[in-house]
């Protein structure tokens, strides 16, 4: 029996207030920590993986291994089947309709890209606008701003409140008839803001303008249930979630699915292959074209289990008393600046040390193991409307504990103990 | 760690030479751009030329200790060199912190500190940084490495 199970009992929500060491029980889940013990603040960039999905993957390549939806021999249907179990683990996870609401990709990029060209492209009218925020990740910006350049369309960011939160009043007025799509971030990535998209998606609905939702920071952090959002797309990754890298997922809710465009062409994604047309497949196979990452799917079921067993709200709930935890700590040293001040945050704080280069404090940082991160974060815009270059961040997972935070706070006094 | 935060690149990032808030008036100053995509560390060179030989050297902008220090030293050690001069003084350096290490290290004994960034690759760009923005305009055609 896993670590997890035992302290599961811990993770009940009535238990955990004031609990500020769980992390370090179920840090024995995953066995980087074991094999080359750390801090390890840089969640937002990727997380570590728990051994169950590490052995996922594995048991699929040694035991279950074929092609996938091609051949008609065992392996092959024993692989079909697992993939095909992901996808509707995936629904489940986040509240879809069906299961081919459910697109694997590898990556929230990709599934962003997908969207972007697929849908958006074939969509566009003379005129027209695509909204996204100013705190949004490159993955959600630099495709959008691809289209608006080559198409010529305008890109309008809905500009932050001082708090660095989405503006919803700007954004009511931004969003209007002629915008195409709108694409905003759940939790920033630098600012670790949760934005509050109810009241922004109604508006884009009550115009009949769709909405994806860059989920790549809450997935795994908070429950994230797209009916609950409402959002017509939504996007986010595996390897931020405990599972592996090059797996994500794209939902779309199924009518958009079957008006957007495959973007990769090739093997699996059509229905028959004329020499002047083809006709392709119903979604989602028309939008997973070429071999796809099956052992990667493997281990994201195995993330799901975990995440699911462990019980989504119960690791927010103790990563919000961590984080506030930091924050106090942060808050507490002289000549540290935290960026942002949002009514909910998730998962990570960005930082700065006073006249002290957050490069030099990452790596003086490194020299004692301790992992976070400095910085543009993939969100030049958003730090150019901030003014600040490069900023540290400290983002946290389930397996983080107050002892990580006190060996983070020792390390800044150390860094400034060499500069001051 | 502690060696690549040596005290000479401590105490050259936190009061460097010839470094200026705002970038000169003087039209004639040469100026160049150090950018570092990776790091949004910017510094901007000013190069004031007299026919062959640099007269002095400032710089202003931001980037971390390691970036700022190196820059420090190379306005001081500039100043005043001709530009073949210049050219040889470069191509040491890199010599010594990017390649092999082998170089006339007696010549440029203060830059030995950072040296240590050999053990920090990630950490290189740093160095080569305005070496590089100085290299490209006194030898527009040369391949860098
Ligand atoms: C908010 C956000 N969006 C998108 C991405 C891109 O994710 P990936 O690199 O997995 O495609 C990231 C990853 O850093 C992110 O934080």
């Amino acid at each position: 029996m896993s670590v997890f199970n035992n302290y599961r009992i811990q993770l009940d929500a009535r238990k955990l207030d004031g609990m500020l060491k769980l992390g370090k029980h179920i840090r024995k889940e995953f066995p980087i920590f074991q094999n080359a013990p750390h801090v390890y603040l840089d969640s937002a960039a990727t997380s570590h993986k728990p051994q169950r999905v590490i052995d996922a993957v594995s048991r699929f390549y040694s035991t279950q291994y074929g092609s996938i939806h091609r051949a008609l021999h065992t392996r092959s249907a024993e692989a079909t089947r697992i993939y095909e179990m992901g996808r509707s683990r995936v629904e489940h996870f986040i509240g879809a309709n069906k299961p081919s609401e459910i697109i694997f990709t590898g990556g929230t990029t990709e599934s962003i890209n997908q969207v972007a060209f697929g849908f958006a492209v074939p969509r566009i009218k003379e005129g027209g606008n695509i909204v996204i925020s100013a705190m949004e990740h490159h993955a959600n910006f630099l495709p959008w701003q691809r289209i608006c350049t080559q198409y010529g369309l305008s890109l309008r960011r809905i500009p932050l409140t001082d708090a660095g939160e989405i503006d919803e009043v700007a954004a009511s007025e931004l969003i209007d008839e002629n915008t195409l799509i709108t694409a905003l971030v759940q939790v920033s990535n630098v600012l670790g803001t949760v934005n509050d998209l109810n009241p922004i998606i109604a508006h884009a609905h009550s115009l009949q303008v769709p909405v994806l939702v860059d989920a790549a920071q809450s997935i795994g952090h908070m429950d994230v249930n797209v009916q609950a959002l409402d959002c017509d797309f939504l996007a986010f990754s595996g390897h931020k979630m405990l599972g592996p890298t090059g797996v994500g997922v794209l939902y779309g809710k199924y009518t958009y699915l079957e008006q957007m465009e495959p973007w990769r062409f090739g093997g699996e994604m059509v229905l028959h292959a004329g020499l002047e047309r083809s006709k392709f497949k119903e979604p989602p196979h028309r939008f997973e074209g070429g071999s796809p990452h099956s052992a990667g799917v493997a281990g994201l079921i195995a993330a799901i289990d975990f995440l699911e067993e462990a019980g989504v709200s119960n690791i927010q709930r103790y990563s919000d008393q961590l984080l506030s935890h930091m924050i106090d700590q942060l808050q507490a040293e002289e000549d540290v600046q935290i960026l942002a001040d949002p009514k909910q945050r998730s998962g990570l704080v960005s930082f700065v040390l006073k006249d002290i280069h957050p490069h030099d404090v990452a790596s003086i940082l490194g020299e004692t193991n301790i992992a976070i991160r400095a910085g543009h974060h993939c969100a030049q815009p958003l730090l150019r409307d901030l003014g600040i270059p490069v900023t540290n961040r400290a983002s946290i997972h389930c397996y983080n504990d107050e002892d990580d935070i006190e060996a983070l706070m020792d390390g800044i006094r150390r860094v400034k103990s060499y500069f001051h | 760690m502690k060696d690549l935060y040596h005290p000479t690149i401590i105490r050259h990032s936190k009061s460097p030479s010839n470094f200026r808030e705002d970038p000169p008036d003087d039209r004639e100053v040469v100026t160049l751009e150090a950018y570092n995509p990776l790091c949004g560390d910017e510094f901007t060179l000013y190069l004031y030329m007299q026919g062959e030989l640099i007269e002095k050297v400032q710089f202003s902008g931001y980037g971390c200790a390691v970036s700022k220090a190196m820059t420090s030293l190379l306005t001081e050690r500039l100043e005043g060199k001709r530009i073949l001069e210049s050219k040889v003084l470069l191509s040491d350096l890199r010599k010594m912190l990017i390649d092999n290490g082998e170089s006339p290290r007696t010549l440029l004994d203060e830059f030995v500190p950072f040296m240590e960034v050999r053990n920090y690759p990630e950490r290189m760009t740093c160095v080569t940084l305005s070496i590089d923005a100085l290299v490209d305009y006194f030898e527009p055609n040369k391949d860098r490495l």
